[in-house]
């Protein structure tokens, strides 16, 4: 069924993403790391913005600008340079940002999400490289503030903005986005979303339908989201609010508003009279990027994305369509899934892997790192042999990720160990002859009296048995009276 | 009294400390800070030598304030390249000289006038470096040269001087207010002391993305017989009595020596002065962002950063200041297609022009500056006028990145005139060349005892 937008609503967003796996800063040879460095300890006289420093552009983060235009289907600049943005700000040392202005090094791409009505083409306008300035906070609110402290660990870091075209209806589609592109950011390597501000996004919203007519809605833009949660929140919020003026007949203006997360409200910080004039001019500093012929070596050497992964999963292991889409979804578990499925009946694998592994991991809030592929080889191998039950085999991992150890030993320290088949089997003609009325009443046709004998079973077993093979012996012996 | 680097070296030991002993006593307004502890070390070309590094640029552990109060008090924690250069070629940096303020062209330094060391009621240039020269303080100062912050004060004191190439030398440290236009230089008693320290000051720096790959040459220039000569009429428009009397005798000189000279035209030359102003003023208002108090040099005391960074912001002279407010309203969205845009295009065509006209010529030569030294008290003691009031034959040089030379091609009264030598784009040795030839001929450097 066609998703009928009812409000009209249209929603843009712009993504600064950190290349933070470029090992060093935009224009200098700072790492790019600082995550657990204390303020203002990785910076030089450039990331300062001293007098008399000069640019030295880091190739790597071209590669990656390059490698992330690729992954969005888009094309690539040949030649491209670098603008000066000019503006004042306590934490933009130089007072203005290196950027990119009519000749972004990537144009024109798009991304394919699950829109709400199936599967939907995200445009990608542009995106283009930028350095990051440094950070401010501030005592008390951004509102009312009585004083600024900055850190220019920051300053410098490379950064791609990627825009895409306003084609997102919904608050859910603008977060599955956003998913989708963080997932593909990941396999490119060329950031580590982990980190904080590794990813942050600017959303403009409008609502363009009011009382079933078409209406020229108002774009707000709403700045600085910083976890895809919020986004969703902060966009559903401003939905409602401009729904809220509309109906009571107040004027909308087109402003940017500051979510606030805590509140769960958007907030105005400037009203835009006229738009904003950066003074954009070519940056002298810096010499035309010709890249042209770079972009055929980064395509060859590009890594599988998501979307092909889940195509050659499905063809390849014959995994369901909703296995092989949760496994893409983040690389580690892609690879940990092949890496299992090359051991063990592919089926197991996906189902072991994207249902249990993932979710045991998701609930802990852990690392793929703290589960090998090995263990979860052995664990699957066990419950095929009927060694444990798949119950068993849970309670391996479980026990794996709280306390460690491997499951072989975790199996012996915890008595998962199946009883063998014999012994049920002797469990099994045990108990259909301790059990005649049982006996009566299911051949007289009460299927539920079988389910007390294989209980027997399970008891004598002392719950060490697989309940289906339990099954299979209590009715085995039952034909045979 | 003028001597050259033989000079100095010849003195020995005792070089610095006469050199240092001679700047503590002078009252031109040439040098901003004496560097007092400064001792010679070691061996190389320059071992022993006292140099003079103009305070644009950044030295490690001096104060460098760019002659602005914006900067007063700021110690950079790095050196620039041709700082360091110098001093492994075992120069010693004696002083540093002073400037109008960031180098920008009719705006007046922090520190007052330079005055020039042939007559004190006249100027010294834009910058000290010439006057320090001169006056024999040091044989050679090192010192930008956008807008001609170099060659006019070389032109106004009877010193050689010499820009290379753009990107000869590499900017790192340089604190320049407009990257595209400027490039550094030397002044010297002689151009062949300027050239050698140029030699010594070039070559890639990785840390300067505009800096050449390969270091460039200026020695083994074609000689002056043969040589085609072009004089750029409009170089010439403007050029007062005596200067141009000093000039005609140049071009006979060059005759004599085996060169042919002919009056050309440059169709753009009027374009050049103008198209180099908008240029500057608009790098200068994104180069100069920086000084808003937050990370070095001064901070005003405010209730809050906007009005920190604007009270801070008002120590700009207001020459500077107005050419910062003339170069954001040029780049504006209104604006920029009207004259950045226009500047940048009419560049091009400027530089197509420069090499058009070197297909057919070694040399362009012209006056270097339209008239000698002014009078120190005289309206451009800080006023825009003096902006343009040079020659288009420094602002030509500049947009197209050409290498140029000024030597002494006699006197007006007691001060001496400039010759401009100009060649094309990476042709620094044909310049160093002709203008060695012309020095040899002649005998201008000589009249020291003037001083």
């Amino acid at each position: 069924m066609a998703y009928e937008n009812p409000d009209g609503v249209m929603i843009g967003l712009e993504v600064h993403v950190q290349l933070n796996n470029a090992a060093t800063k935009m224009f200098c040879s700072c790492t790019s790391d600082y995550t657990d460095s204390e303020a203002n300890t990785c910076l030089c006289a450039g990331c300062l913005a001293l007098p008399g420093t000069t640019p030295v552009l880091n190739e790597k983060s071209v590669e990656y600008a390059i490698r992330i235009g690729l992954a969005l289907n888009a094309e690539i600049e040949d030649e491209t340079d670098f603008f000066m943005k000019s503006y004042f700000y306590p934490d933009l040392g130089n007072g203005y940002q290196v950027t990119q202005f009519d000749r972004p090094i990537v144009k024109n791409g798009h991304v394919l999400i699950e829109g709400e009505d199936g599967e939907l083409k995200i445009r990608i306008r542009r995106a283009h490289m930028e350095d990051d300035p440094g950070k401010m906070a501030h005592f008390g609110t951004i509102e009312k503030s009585t004083g600024s402290i900055i850190d220019f660990n920051r300053s410098g870091m490379p950064l791609v903005e990627i825009v895409t075209e306003p084609d997102m209806r919904s608050a859910k589609e603008a977060r599955r986005f956003l998913d989708k592109l963080r997932s593909i950011l990941e396999y490119l390597d060329v950031f580590d979303g982990s980190r904080e501000g590794a990813m942050k996004a600017d959303a403009n919203i409008s609502v363009n339908v009011f009382n079933g007519k078409r209406i020229e809605g108002t774009r707000v833009e709403v700045k600085n989201i910083s976890s895809h949660k919020a986004v969703e929140k902060a966009i559903n919020y401003e939905i409602m609010r401009q729904k809220d003026f509309l109906r009571k007949n107040k004027p909308l203006v087109q402003e940017t508003r500051h979510y606030d997360e805590d509140r769960n409200v958007t907030v105005s910080l400037r009203v835009k009279e006229t738009a904003d004039d950066y003074r954009y001019f070519p940056d002298f500093d810096l010499v035309p990027m010709f890249v042209g012929g770079r972009v055929e070596g980064i395509r060859a050497e590009m890594p599988e994305l998501p979307d092909s992964k889940r195509e050659r999963f499905v063809s390849q292991y014959g995994i369901s369509d909703a296995h092989a889409k949760s496994l893409v979804t983040e690389r580690a578990f892609a690879d940990l899934f092949e890496s299992v499925a090359a051991k063990v009946d592919s089926k197991s694998a996906a189902s072991w892997v994207a249902d249990i592994v993932k979710g045991e991991l998701n609930y802990r809030d852990m690392p793929i790192t703290a589960v090998s592929s090995d263990d979860i080889v052995s664990i699957i191998l066990m419950v095929s042999k009927k060694e444990i039950s798949e119950e068993g085999g849970i309670a391996v991992i479980r026990t794996l990720l709280d306390e460690g150890g491997k499951p072989a030993d975790i199996v012996k320290a915890k008595g998962l160990a199946m009883a063998a088949d014999d012994f049920i089997a002797a469990a099994a003609k045990e108990a259909v002859a301790e059990s005649p009325d049982a006996v009566a009443d299911y051949k007289g046709g009460a299927e539920n009296a079988l389910n007390f004998i294989v209980g027997k079973v399970m008891q004598k077993a002392k719950g060490k048995a697989d309940a289906r093979l339990a099954r299979e012996m209590v009715l085995k012996e039952l034909e045979k009276m | 009294m003028i001597k050259d680097i033989a000079s100095f070296k010849a003195a020995g030991s005792k070089a610095v400390a006469e050199s240092l002993e001679k700047i503590k006593k002078d009252d031109s307004g040439i040098f901003i800070t004496v560097c007092g502890g400064a001792e010679s070390s070691g061996s190389g070309p320059l071992a022993g030598v006292p140099i003079a590094v103009s305070d644009n640029i950044s030295t490690k552990g001096i104060e460098t304030t760019c002659a602005s109060k914006i900067l007063k008090g700021y110690v950079p924690p790095f050196s620039g390249k041709s700082a360091d250069d110098l001093e492994k070629a075992g120069a010693v940096i004696v002083g540093k000289t002073n400037l109008t303020e960031f180098g920008i062209l009719g705006a007046a330094s922090a520190y007052g006038p330079v005055k020039n060391p042939r007559d004190k009621t006249k100027k010294g240039g834009p910058s000290g470096s010439a006057a320090a020269v001169a006056a024999g303080l040091v044989p050679a100062a090192v010192c930008s040269d956008a807008g001609g912050l170099l060659r006019v004060s070389a032109s106004f004191c009877g010193t050689a001087a010499f820009k290379p190439s753009y990107g000869a030398i590499s900017r790192f440290g340089l604190i320049y207010y407009t990257g595209s236009l400027d490039q550094i230089g030397v002044t010297a008693a002689t151009i062949s002391d300027a050239a050698a320290v140029a030699d010594i000051l070039s070559g890639n720096d990785k840390r300067d993305t505009t800096s050449l790959p390969e270091k460039m040459l200026y020695f083994g220039g074609k000689p002056l017989a043969g040589c085609k000569i072009g004089i750029p009429e409009e170089f010439l428009e403007g050029v007062s009595a005596g200067v141009m009397k000093t000039f005609d005798e140049a071009v006979k000189t060059f005759e004599k020596l085996g060169a042919s000279c002919r009056k050309i035209s440059l169709k753009n030359a009027g374009y050049m002065q103008p198209v180099h102003d908008i240029i500057a003023a608009g790098e200068s208002s994104a180069m100069l962002a920086k000084y808003d108090g937050t990370r070095f040099g001064p901070r005003a005391e405010a209730d809050n950063w906007h009005e920190m960074i604007a009270k801070t912001r008002a120590l700009f002279g207001p020459v500077t200041a107005r050419r910062i407010m003339l170069g954001i309203h040029l780049l504006m969205a209104g604006q920029y297609n009207d004259y950045y845009m226009k500047s940048m295009q009419t560049r091009t065509l400027i530089i197509d022009e420069f090499n058009a006209v070197f297909q057919d010529y070694d040399l362009l030569i012209s006056p270097t500056t339209k008239d000698v030294a002014p009078d120190v008290g005289g309206t451009c003691g800080g006023c825009d006028q003096e902006f343009s009031a040079y020659s288009a034959a420094i602002a030509g040089a500049d947009l197209a990145g050409l290498p140029a030379a000024t030597v002494p091609c006699g006197f007006v009264g007691k001060l001496p005139a400039g010759l401009q030598i100009i060649g094309g784009y990476l042709k620094d040795a044909d310049v160093i060349a002709a203008a060695e030839a012309f020095e040899k001929e002649t005998d201008f450097v000589k009249p020291q005892e003037a001083i």
